[in-house]
């Protein structure tokens, strides 16, 4: 699958439409957060966090990809939290891995300093999405 | 493997504080030597004595950040204490007395905790944002310094502070997939740190061994629970790397008090006890050794003095007496005796000189 094309097919609950964009895989350049999983998962990780409602006061959806008890790294920067932006119509929606970012990440991601909220953590966990002591070392910036 | 403490109950060895308080972040040492300080997830501190019970005036809003953060960090220096959350912190002067008598100065800095360096400092792991260091400069200024992270090309994850038998103030840090890096340290100076990478490895925890007679002795931790065995973090430039196959789970943190290493991962709290022997001159690494395992989902541990190591959970704290777990362990000594799966003695290590540039600012009273 071209990975610049739109997913084909929209999400379960919702039914956005989803784009996987040029810049978070590899077009953007060093600065740009980039993906490290197959377009399918990255699509299920955007359809699971949508299934869910793992959404912020802004409308941006939050996933994470969660294997038996442990979370996955999603990003080329171990990030295991991604952020899904809404769309502007009549486009689709986006998203990239978010947090945590490791050290080589470049100074423009490491500058963002982007986080998942307390309530979006809350919101994982209620979806069992997170355990209850992955959420509360989220919370305090610690790796799960 | 032993079950879970939870199912034996309290115990010369165990003890159960704070049971069913599911709103804790943080657990630690209190300053001075009367009891217990403990976070919250929405930001506040309380303190309790070595029972658990809980006295004096919670401190709301410990970071004056306003987001309710979980506080991730507190320590204790020189009258002061410093308290932090990934989006906040604030040094406070009579934090622990009557809430018409506190003073506070909001830092603003978000940070993965703090720990009391010296001459009063505090040193703050700011992430990709570097190093911070807090410190009182005079009666009514607080001046904080960063090494910045762009220029050193670290994740801050963990930092310690050692100080050699000649007074020397040396700080070392974890550093996410950067290695472990450290350099001699005075407050409002340049911090010049050589850093220590093993590939692949992913540094998240370092703490000091406890041995008087190695003050400048480290261990250091990655997530795959690989245990470095610095006998001196300025010149070792080879340290042991010991691995625990029996270790399962995803590693959180290190502590070291007395002759007992405590490792927490994902799964389970692992005890090794006299993991390197040390004299005169002499620091090795023990190929057999007792350990023990403790079954728990544990979110946190921290050491107070070398009397109690805290084990944060989700839902309270357990209380364990290092005395007693030295008699458990010298008891049925052979049955508990491992060996780690590997010990490299020579690792291919890579150092480099890591460039760093300070800012300045002072925060006013």
């Amino acid at each position: 699958m071209d990975e610049s094309k739109p997913y084909p097919g929209p999400t379960q609950f919702s039914g956005h439409y989803y784009q996987m964009t040029p810049k978070h895989h590899g077009v953007g350049g060093p600065s740009a957060s980039r993906w490290d999983v197959s377009p399918d998962d990255e699509f299920r990780v955007f359809d699971t966090g949508d299934f869910y409602r793992i959404v912020d006061y802004k409308g941006k959806v939050y996933g994470v990809w969660k294997v038996g008890e442990e979370l996955r790294s999603l990003g080329t920067f171990d990030q295991v939290v991604a952020i899904f932006y809404p769309p502007s119509p009549p486009d689709r929606w986006h998203g990239h891995p978010l947090f945590p970012v490791r050290s080589a990440a470049p100074s423009v991601m490491k500058r963002q300093r982007m986080k998942p909220s307390k309530q979006v953590l809350e919101l994982l966990e209620v979806a069992e999405l997170v355990t209850h002591v992955q959420r509360k070392r989220l919370a305090k910036g610690d790796h799960p | 493997m032993n079950k879970s403490p939870l199912e034996h109950g309290n115990t010369q060895l165990w003890k159960t504080l704070l049971k069913g308080r599911e709103d804790l972040s943080w657990a630690g040492a209190s300053a001075g030597d009367h009891g217990f300080c403990f976070g919250t997830e929405d930001g506040a501190v309380l303190w309790t004595n070595f029972d658990g019970v809980q006295y004096g005036d919670p401190l709301p809003n410990a970071t004056l950040d306003n987001y309710d953060e979980a506080i991730n960090g507190i320590a204790f220096n020189a009258g002061h204490m410093v308290a932090t959350s990934r989006s906040g912190s604030a040094i406070w002067k009579n934090a622990e007395g009557k809430a018409s008598k506190r003073k506070a100065v909001r830092i603003g800095i978000g940070s993965h905790g703090v720990v009391a360096g010296h001459d009063g400092a505090f040193n703050m792991a700011l992430n990709v944002g570097g190093l911070m260091s807090v410190h009182e400069s005079s009666p009514s200024h607080i001046s904080t310094f960063t090494s910045a992270s762009d220029a050193m090309d670290l994740n801050v994850y963990r930092t310690v502070s050692l100080t050699s038998t000649a007074g020397r103030q040396v700080v070392a840090l974890a550093a996410r997939f950067g290695g472990v890096a450290m350099g001699l340290y005075k407050p409002g100076d340049m911090l010049n740190l050589t850093a220590l990478e093993l590939p692949d490895a992913d540094f998240i925890d370092i703490c000091s061994t406890g041995k008087s007679n190695f003050p400048l002795a480290a261990y250091a931790l990655t997530r795959d629970s690989h245990i470095l065995a610095f006998q001196d973090v300025m010149t070792d430039r080879k340290p042991n790397v010991v691995h625990y196959e029996g270790i399962p789970g995803v590693a959180y943190r290190i502590l070291a008090a007395g002759d007992f290493v405590f490792v927490l991962t994902s799964k389970a709290l692992h005890v090794i006890y006299k993991l390197v022997e040390c004299s005169l001159g002499y620091f090795k690494v023990i190929r057999r050794t007792p350990s023990t395992s403790f079954v728990l989902e544990a979110i946190d541990i921290s050491l107070v003095g070398n009397k109690w190591l805290l084990v944060l959970l989700a839902d309270g704290v357990l209380r364990l007496d290092l005395h007693e777990l030295a008699k458990d362990l010298a008891s049925d000594f052979e049955d508990k005796v491992s060996s780690p799966t590997d010990v490299w003695a020579n690792p291919v290590v890579k150092v480099r000189q890591l460039d760093s540039h300070k800012s300045d600012f002072a925060l006013v009273k």
